[in-house]
């Protein structure tokens, strides 16, 4: 409760402060709403179900890039660690694209792939790979040599050492790079629907600026910044409920 | 009378392009119950010699065989190397997942557990264990496999003196129950002598002394025999020929 307290502290000066800005006159209202228009952008969007409509087409689109992102990494990861000829194949062209920005690549992804949804999906993918990727892989590296002795010494075969030791032992590093990997989609997509889009928040925004209607556009990132804390809250909460002894272990 | 049986167990290392030969011919017959220890100093062998037999690392030449056993074998490392993500019986459960049976799973680690006094932690996490707690673990880990040879690798080394003693009396209690075969390396030649019937001393890969410890058990560490074959140990390491 304490820490909620603390956390809230913050935006509530900010809110205060802006509320006095307000009621000072102190900003231009086409730079800073007030609070009748902001109400107003909320009452509009949220009556239409236009928001919903946003949120849900977002959502949407980086779910599905994060699982292809997860289809490509896992295999990719495992590959590398545990064939390390393929690795010598790879390792320079993967650090070649590494060193791309994902942002770059949009003018290529709309030429190959249409101003569509693989456009989009093709940039989350670029931008979230790299991070699940490097955790799954240093997660593996990660794993120490003596267990897997120990569990040679249990006569655990391929599969069982591979599931009950590596794996196992590099969870922690995995589920971080999840983490980071999910919050790369998230800020992608973004960019991504401001470029080549019809819906979605990145697209709420970007209209919102070109019609000059300044309360949409707070709207609109207000519920990309909450729906990224939440999102990323709820994750953190699933993996301290279904495995305990993460991060308990240094504490 | 049922023994484990090596003969001229040969194992050479390549360290920095320079052949270093570990293990020298080992010959040795361990009696079926008989409780060895395998003392020396750092570097000597020990630790390869117990791998090998455990088939973790392949000798370069000679053999190990069991007479009139099935040649059941666990090992409890220094550390307790436990999988930090499983609960204790979950840990325990690993050794044996070659067990097809469940209820036969569940029922020895149970028993395991009883025998080790640990029956409240069956759901802790390695982790809100203490040292000591870890090792005891480890033990129970290998006590699953119901080993008729349980090579041990300095197990109580890492842990406090107290702890230690503590270890080595239930250790004692354990194989008394159970008359396995126990192989023990350690560095701590009273350890050695407190424990075991007969007490090798190892040097640059090779037995340099076979001695015998006849005294009942438990031992009082304290008493001029105790002290008399330490002393003898102590002497066959630090020997003329070492340099």
């Amino acid at each position: 409760m304490k820490s909620v307290c603390r956390q809230l502290l913050v935006p509530v000066l900010l809110l205060a402060l802006y509320l006095w800005a307000c009621r000072m006159e102190m900003v231009n209202p086409y730079l800073l709403p007030r609070p009748k228009q902001l109400s107003d952008s909320v009452f509009r969007l949220l009556s239409g179900g236009e928001l919903f409509e946003h949120i849900r087409i977002s959502l949407f689109r980086v779910f599905c890039g994060f699982s292809i992102t997860m289809v490509l990494a896992f295999p990719l990861a495992l590959l590398f660690h545990f064939a390390p000829r393929v690795r010598d194949f790879l390792e320079a062209s993967l650090h070649f694209l590494k060193s791309v920005p994902p942002l770059a690549m949009v003018p290529l992804f709309i030429l190959w792939f249409g101003i569509g949804e693989a456009s989009k999906l093709a940039l989350i993918v670029a931008a979230s790979f790299f991070p699940l990727f490097l955790n799954i892989e240093s997660g593996l590296q990660q794993v120490d040599d003596r267990l897997v002795e120990m569990g040679r010494s249990l006569d655990l075969e391929k599969r069982a050492l591979f599931f009950h030791i590596y794996l196992a032992e590099s969870l922690p590093t995995i589920l971080t790079g999840m983490r980071l990997s999910f919050g790369y989609s998230w800020r992608a997509l973004i960019g991504a629907e401001m470029i080549a889009a019809s819906s979605g928040l990145g697209y709420l925004i970007l209209d919102a600026q070109e019609m000059a209607r300044t309360g949409d556009l707070f709207v609109g990132l207000a519920c990309i910044g909450g729906l990224g804390l939440l999102l990323d809250s709820l994750a953190l909460r699933s993996v301290r409920r279904f495995f305990p002894w993460i991060g308990a272990e240094n504490s | 009378m049922s023994a484990c049986i090596i003969r001229g167990l040969m194992k050479d290392f390549c360290l920095n392009g320079r052949e270093l030969k570990v293990l020298k011919g080992i010959d040795l017959r361990l009696e079926a119950g008989s409780f060895v220890s395998l003392v020396g100093y750092s570097g000597c062998g020990k630790s390869t010699f117990l791998r090998t037999l455990l088939g973790l690392t392949p000798p370069d030449s000679g053999s190990v065989f069991f007479e009139g056993m099935e040649g059941r074998r666990a090992i409890v490392f220094q550390e307790p190397r436990l999988i930090r993500s499983k609960t204790v019986g979950q840990n325990l459960l690993l050794a044996l997942h070659h067990c097809p049976v469940r209820e036969e799973k569940e029922r020895v680690v149970e028993s395991v557990l009883c025998i080790l006094g640990l029956s409240a932690f069956r759901n802790a996490y390695p982790h809100q264990l203490s040292g000591g707690m870890a090792q005891r673990i480890a033990l129970g880990r290998a006590l699953c496999r119901q080993p008729e040879l349980l090579l041990m690798d300095e197990p109580f080394g890492a842990l406090d003196a107290l702890t230690r003693k503590n270890l080595q009396r239930e250790l004692l209690r354990i194989y008394l129950k159970r008359k396995m075969t126990v192989l023990f390396v350690s560095h701590d030649v009273s350890e050695a002598v407190f424990l075991s019937q007969r007490v090798l001393v190892m040097k640059e890969g090779d037995f340099v002394r076979d001695i015998s410890v006849d005294l009942p058990y438990p031992r009082n560490t304290g008493s001029p025999e105790f002290i008399e074959i330490q002393n003898d140990v102590h002497r066959s390491i630090v020997s003329e020929n070492y340099y």
